[in-house]
Order: structure tokens, then sequence, then C-alpha cells
């Protein structure tokens, strides 16, 4: 088209002559459709503020017209993010869902046959707009949209489900229905939301759907299950054991969909019964999701259709994420040896490095879609291999390594991420660790995301090391030598959550069981100052993991214990734990808040006392801190009653070097520690009795001294 | 139970058949299902329209829409491709929206109508303006593309190695491609379901005669004769 007519259209489509306005919406109905250039050259000539005018029933449109403004908006909603932000920011979203209102003096099933056309166009609009993740999509439950909304549902749902209906618009009712359906499915995203869509009755049109024989309106109805049920027992519960017409029970339709022709019907149903089976309403042995369910994931990880490639994968990961069963069963079932040959077909033909690449990113294209399914590959391997040691040796032989290496410097953040965790999964094994991935050179890589332009992948880069760094030191070293060390100490200053919690956690891996000189060197970068400020940080998390730094500062040598006393302070130090033990107290109406603190700070009590004579005096002095140690040995944690127990055990350990205190025996009697101890040695758990026998015995010995 | 028979060649009667035939219970409206899957699918409108009227079954879609369907399915056929995708938006924009194989391969039939009627100047304009950003979307159309180009460095087409381009053939494959979407889109088959059962009938008697069994034999499909062959 020539510029001259391009313009001609957008002039007569902002005239009043209606005749001349609806020619120009044929043209540029006609011209967008299918065509993305078309979309942008249009959306940007600023049309669709117009056509949201058009929508509106108060302008005295034509109901053709307003149709055609709808069918416009619902194809540009197909292009990209930054065409839908328009289409909301013009407010399209309200006026279209008022195109839903049937006149209240007709009764329904006619009404919506007069607005057969209109309901069709609206519909299809707004499911598009709610395909984006741009949409807002609370909209539908305010006022009596939903009302309308649910209307439409049951009169299109009813209107096809009749055995002998000779309706003329039967494609037209049919495609509402699906459309209609499509829309809850997009906006049920909370579980107020779910319930709402229930109590509103969505459940019974959703199953008559279902056993309609359309293809199209059968997929709907599984999408809108799968967002009803998604973390949501009783709708699990409820759709599971809904009945079709004919008697049969909804959970055997959708198990017969799984093994529809149709890919996309059969990636429908997988992700519907691994919603329901994530919200653990399917009884053991979940034989019907291990081999019905998971091997249809895996077949459509191999079909030749871009969305299916796609989605597949990440719904495999939701089924296996939560569940070591399913990670078993999709080892047994060579899910990792398909998804790597995967991986690898993706990763091969194209060029990261390459900046003439072919393809627009995130339009669409066949670059874009290889991208997505690189991506979802790579945290789907990374669900799999969660916790078991012989997927990771699965994935490690099926050679992903080198792809998931390369996938950290892909010129694409998502896949740098997934690429992060995917790592991160597999570094879960010291084994595969210390050989495979210091191979494969996984670190460089990883380093090099910490100075991401992301702070999400810079935290995932931070989360993968945390692992790595634990308990291996030659990369230790290797970490702090290669700037990872000034990274994370940066990083501990950042306004993200995310990564200043991961950073902390990183430094806490570090100091574990790290030397005294690493100790130093991080200390000397970090700054003891900085690390009180971080204890006393207003996320409990980041307390935690800082509380945890310094109880790896304080385990080690009696020089390492001083370091932190001369660090700190020793009495500031000491009112910081003995903080965390009394508001554990206090705050101790069930929240796990406090106890997330209370623990780190117990064992960095037990480090505290393994020390010199003057280290376990410090304690000793402090009648309120060691008050709270006594009450703590009844704790509703085991955990926690066994490091009260340590820190007797250390407190009344003597060696050569370092004599109990003297006055130690009369303090702990004060306090009632025989008569605890006593009472944990019948503690149901082993290592808490275990622990109490060994405090008492020592403490028995310590009287057996005063009396001599 | 005969345990005097030899294992050699099997023969069942026709009586015998025929009460096995019997017992098998067929619902008359599945069998109507059938029928009207057939005449919609193939676009039969007025067989279609009757036959609901007559077994009283829906016939899945509307009457009107298989007339749009093999309305848009002719004017492919004709050349006449602009008129086809009007139509198809019509009937449903979402077909071409939600499907861009399909829509580059009407752009691409556009392209080859506008070559064959000499129309040169506009054929360059629409493939740079329309077409190429597509290629741009993915590389496979970008080949497809240059082939179709590549009609206009001829000046016998005919002769050229991309002389199947202008074949009838190409805009049947174009029209049913399109018909195939319109259908999908219609949670409709593809293929009607009749010609594969068909076709079932002829695998499993080519089995029973593998196994060199003698029963009554279907030979002509028209009229469906049970043919007992002799000894």
């Amino acid at each position: 088209m020539t510029l001259a007519k391009f313009e001609d259209v957008i002039q007569q489509l902002q005239g009043n002559d209606p005749v001349q306005v609806y020619r120009a919406l044929k043209i540029v109905k006609n011209s967008i459709i299918g065509n993305r250039t078309k979309k942008a050259q249009y959306a940007n000539s600023g049309i669709i503020h117009r056509l949201v005018q058009l929508l509106s029933p108060s302008n005295g449109v034509s109901e053709d017209l307003r149709m055609q403004a709808a069918t416009i908006l619902g194809s540009f909603a197909h292009g990209n993010d930054e065409i839908v932000s328009q289409i909301i920011a013009a407010g399209a979203i309200p006026q279209l869902l008022n195109a839903l209102t049937l006149p209240s003096d007709t009764p329904p099933a006619i009404a919506v046959e007069q607005n057969i056309k209109m309901l069709e166009a609206a519909t299809r609009a707004l499911k598009a707009i709610y395909s984006s993740g741009k949409a807002y999509k609370k909209d539908i439950y305010t006022s009596n949209r939903l009302d309308n909304i649910m209307t439409i549902l049951k009169v299109t749902t009813a209107a096809i489900s009749e055995e002998a209906n000779q309706a003329s618009q039967t494609a037209s009712f049919v495609m509402i229905a699906e459309l209609t359906t499509s829309i809850i499915a997009r906006c049920c995203t909370t579980h107020e939301e779910q319930t709402f869509l229930s109590q509103c009755g969505v459940i019974e049109p959703l199953v008559a759907l279902l056993h309609s024989g359309y293809t199209k309106a059968q997929e709907a109805a599984l999408d809108a299950f799968s967002s009803l049920c998604r973390e949501n027992i009783d709708i699990s519960r409820a759709s599971l054991n809904a009945r079709a017409p004919f008697g049969q029970m909804t959970l055997t339709t959708m198990l017969d969909l799984v093994r529809d022709k149709s890919q996309s019907m059969r990636l429908a149903a997988a992700t519907c019964l691994t919603n329901i089976y994530r919200a653990d309403v399917f009884p053991e042995p979940f034989s019907d999701i291990v081999l019905v369910v998971l091997p249809t994931l895996i077949k459509l990880l191999k079909e030749d259709n871009t969305l299916v490639q796609e989605k597949a994968p990440l719904i495999m990961a939701d089924l296996v994420k939560d569940s070591e069963t399913m990670q078993k069963a999709a080892y047994e079932a060579d899910a990792i040896p398909n998804l790597a040959s995967i991986l690898a077909s993706v990763s091969k033909e194209d060029d990261e490095t390459n900046e003439h690449r072919i393809g627009v990113q995130g339009s669409g294209g066949l670059v874009a879609s290889k991208e997505k399914v690189k991506e979802n590959c790579l945290i789907a391997l990374a669900a799999v291999c969660l916790l078991r040691e012989e997927c990771r040796t699965q994935a490690i032989n099926s050679k992903i390594l080198p792809y998931a290496v390369g996938a950290m410097s892909s010129h694409n953040p998502a896949i740098r991420l997934a690429a992060c965790q995917c790592i991160k999964s597999l570094s879960r094994s010291v084994r595969h660790l210390r050989t495979h991935l210091v191979d494969a050179g996984v670190i460089s890589p990883l380093l090099k995301l910490l100075d991401d332009g992301s702070p999400v992948v810079q935290a995932a880069a931070c989360g993968s090391l945390c692992n790595m760094i634990l308990d291996f030191s030659p990369m230790k070293k290797t970490v702090i030598e290669e700037g990872g060390l000034a990274s994370f100490v940066k990083f501990t200053h950042s306004d993200n959550a995310a990564l200043k919690l991961n950073s902390v956690w990183s430094l806490k891996n570090l100091l574990y069981s790290a030397d005294s000189e690493i100790k130093r060197t991080v200390m000397q970068q970090l700054g003891y100052d900085y690390l009180i400020e971080l204890l006393n940080d207003s996320s409990l998390e980041v307390q935690e993991q800082a509380l945890d730094l310094v109880r790896n500062l304080a385990c080690g040598t009696k020089e390492d214990i001083d370091d932190v006393f001369n660090g700190i302070g020793e009495n500031q130090l000491l009112d910081i734990l003995e903080r965390r033990l009394t508001n554990s107290m206090m705050i101790d109406d069930g929240g796990d808040n406090a106890s997330l603190t209370l623990e780190p700070a117990l064992y960095t009590l037990v480090n505290i006392a393994v020390g010199s004579s003057q280290h376990k005096s410090a304690l000793l002095k402090r009648p309120e801190l060691m008050q709270s140690i006594v009450r703590h040995m009844s704790h509703e944690k085991a955990s926690i009653r066994s490091s009260t127990a340590w820190c007797i055990i250390n407190l009344t350990w003597s060696d050569n070097e370092d004599k109990v205190l003297p006055e130690c025996f009369v303090i702990l009697k004060d306090l009632g520690v025989e008569e605890k101890l006593k009472v944990m040695e019948s503690d149901p758990e082993r290592d808490v009795r275990d622990r109490a026998r060994t405090a008492l015995s020592q403490l028995t010995s310590l009287s057996d001294m005063q009396e001599v | 139970m005969s345990t005097t028979t030899t294992p050699s060649k099997k023969t069942i009667s026709k009586e015998e058949w025929e009460k096995k035939l019997a017992d098998v219970k067929i619902n008359k409206q599945d069998l109507n299902k059938l029928v009207m899957n057939y005449l919609v699918v193939e676009g039969y409108k007025d067989a279609a329209e009757q036959f609901s009227i007559e077994s009283g079954l829906a016939p899945m879609v509307d009457i009107a829409s298989i007339q749009d369907r093999m309305d848009i399915r002719r004017a492919v056929q004709a050349g006449n491709v602009d008129a086809a995708i009007e139509r198809v938006n019509d009937l449903n924009p979402d077909i071409l929206d939600t499907n861009p194989q399909l829509f580059f391969h009407l752009q691409q039939q556009r392209l080859i109508e506008l070559i064959r009627r000499g129309e040169f100047a506009e054929a360059l304009d629409f493939a740079s303006e329309e077409m190429a950003p597509r290629g741009e979307e993915n590389p496979e159309f970008l080949e497809e593309l240059e082939r179709t180009m590549a009609l206009m460095a001829f000046e016998d087409t005919r002769q050229s190695p991309v002389s199947d381009l202008l074949h009838p053939a190409q805009r049947q494959k174009t029209a049913s491609e399109l018909n195939a979407a319109i259908l999908t889109s219609q949670s409709q088959e593809k293929d009607p379901k009749l010609p594969s059962l068909l076709r079932m009938l002829v695998w499993s008697q080519n089995q029973l005669d593998e196994q060199r069994i003698n029963y009554p034999r279907i030979d002509n499909f028209g009229t469906a004769d049970l043919v007992t062959r002799d000894q």
C-alpha cells in the first residue's frame, strides 16, 4: 500500500461518515490480520484510541461498526506486547466487557442469539488481550461483568450441548463458548478468584463443554480447569469427580483426552492433570500420572508443533519439580535424554555470537521460538535434576553440559537465567561438581554472570555459585581470586532483595569450613560494621544468613572466635545473640519467622562455647543468655533442643589447655539444667537423647570434681 | 468344542458371518453422524442440509459456514486470493492471525497470481512490502519467497525450474491448506472419517486373506454384497 493510501485510511477512520469509516475499518482489518509489520505500522499511527471510541454504544455507532472495531482490536492484540499495552492504555478492556452486557428485558438465550456477532467479536478480542502478560486481569470481577460472562457461557454451552440442536449459528455458539471459557482461564489467577468462579457455578458448564465433542471448546475447558485447579485441593477434587451427562467421571475423560489425536489437546489435558496432581488429590501410586501423563509429555517434546514444543518442557518441569517420585519416574521414562537431544538440536544451528541473526526477537519468529524451546528445556532439566543423583548422572551422560554452559552466554537473559538454574541443580552433586562441572568450565561464565545486566540473572548466578563454594576448597580460592568475592560483597549492598540475600548466602557458604586466611580475606572486604548492619537487616532471611555467616566465622580455632569477638565487639555480638533467643520466645505464637534466626543464633553460641576459658566465661557471665538457652531445651523443634544440649556439652568440656570454669557447675545447677537434661534423655529423637546423655555425664563428672 | 478339524484352512459360512454381523449393535445415530461428517467436511452443503432435516441430526456446524468455506476454497482455486482472504477474515480473524505459515502461503499465492498476470511492478512492490518481513521472521519463508521471485527471472516461466508454482496443483495445495485450517477452527477434522473406515475394512479383509481364512468378503464397496469364494 502506498503511503498516500495509508494516510487516507487513517483520515477516513477519524471522520464522521459511517460509510467511509466502515470502508476504512475493512481495509485496516484485512491489512493487519496475519501481518505483524502492518499491525505495528497502524498501531503507531494512533488509531487504537479511535477504535475504542467506536466501540462505545453511546456514540450512536452501528452494531456492524462496533463489531469491526472489536475485531480489529483483537487482531492488534496478536501483535507485540507494546501494542497490547497501547490497547489497554486506550481503555479497550472495559469497553469490550461492556459489549458483553445483554438487554435485561429479553430472555438470555434470545439475547445471546440476537447479539451473536458482537459477542463473538468482543470475546475474541478479550481472549487475545488477556493472552498477553501485559493485561490487567481483574476487570471481569467488578460490577456485573462476571454475571454477563457466566450467562453467555451457560447459554452457549446449553445451545451446543443439545443433541438435536438446529441452531443456524452453531459455529458462532461454539466459538463464543470457547472464547468465554478462555477468558475465564486467563483471568483466574488467585485462590480467591478460583473460589469465586466456582461459587458462580462455572464447573457445570465447563464439564458440559469438556464432553461437547467440539475440540476447540474442549481444549478451552481443559485450560480453564487447569487455572481453576492450580494449587486448589477443593476445586481439583470437585472437578475430578464431576460427571458428564452420560455418567462418566471427568477424570476419565481427561485421561482419554491425554491420548487424543490432536497434539494441542494432549498438551492441554496433560497440563490440567499436572495441576490436579500438584494439588495433591490423586491417590498413590499415581499410576495414571506416571504411565499416561508423563510419557505423553515426553512424546510431545518431539512433536513438530512450535507451540507444543515450547510448552511441553515447562509442564514437565511443573510435574516433577516438587516430587522425588516424579523425578524418579522421569528418569525411568528417559525424559532426560529426550530433553537433552532437543536442547542439542536447538543449540547447534544458532550462532549466539552472530550479531546479524535473522528474526526479530520476541516476535514469534522461528528464532524466537527456538530460544523459547531452549529456555524451557533448561528449566525442565533443572527441575528433573533437583533431587536425585541418578538424574544428574543421566543428564551429564546425555552431554547437556556444553549446551548449558554455552547458554550461560546467550544474548537472551531468560536463557542465561534458565542455564544458571540447570547448572545449580547439577552442582548439588558434589561428585559431579568436582569432576564434570569443573571440567566443563562452568565457573568462569558463572562469575561473568555476576556482572550481568539483569539483577535476576545476577541473583541466579550467585545462587549457583553458592552450592559450588560450599565444601570444595579449590573452588573457594578460584572464586576469591577471580573477583567472585568482590562481587558478592558488592551485592550485599544491593537494593534487589533476591540478589542481596543470595550474596550473603554465598559469603556464608564461602566461609563454611574455611581456613582462617579465607575468613580474614572475606571480612577485610565485607567489613565488620556492615556485617552488624546485616545482622539487624529488615529482612529476617538476610538476618538468618548473616547469623549463619557469624556461625561459620566462629567455627574453627580459638583465634577465629577471637577475631569475631574483636570484629563485632564481644558485648555487641552477645547482645545480638541474646536478642535472637529472647525475641523468639516473645513472638513464639506459632510464627516460624523468629525461629528462622533462633537456630543460627544457638549454633553460633555452640561454636563460641567450644572456645577458650575466656569465651566460655563470656557466655556464663550472662544470666539472661544462659536462661534463654535453658528455656529452649524444651523447644518443639528437635534441632533446637539438640543445639542447646551441644551448648552444655561444650561449656562443660575441658581439655589440657582450657579447664572448665569453676563457677560453671553452680551456674548450670541453679538454672535447673540437670533436670532439663534428664527429661531430654527420654526425648523422641535419638540425636537429642544421645546429646543429653553426653551432657549429663559431663555435668556429673563436674559435680564429682566439685565435691572433691 | 470340536477337536477334529485340521488347522489348514478355516471357513466361515455366510450364515455364521451374518449372525455375527447382526450381533454387533450399531447406533443409528452414530451412522448418521458418520454420513453427516462426510458431507460437512467434503462441503456438500445442500446434501448436509437435507440430511440434517431427514435424520434430525445437527450438522455440528451451521450450513452457512459450509457455504462460506466452499466459496473461499473456490476463490483460491480461481486465483482470487484477495477475496478469499477477506472472506476468511470475516469468518474468523484468528485463522490467519494464528497460522503464520498458512498466511505466508496465501501471500505467496497472491504473488504468484500477480506474476501470472504479468503485473511485475505490483509483484515486486508486494514482495518487498508485504512478504519480505515474513521472511525475516522465518528463514524457511525466505527460501520459498526467493523461489517464487525466481518466476520473474524467466522469459518463459513454463520452462523454468520453478514452473510448478504456476500449475493448478499449487492453487489446489494452497486452497486445501486454507480449507483444513478453517475446518480445524470449527472443531472439525481435516479429513472425513468414512474413507478411513473403508480403508480399515480393506486392511482387515487383507489380514484375513493372508491368514488363509475363507469368509464372506465384500468385493464391491458400492453394493457391499457378501461374497463367499468357492473352495
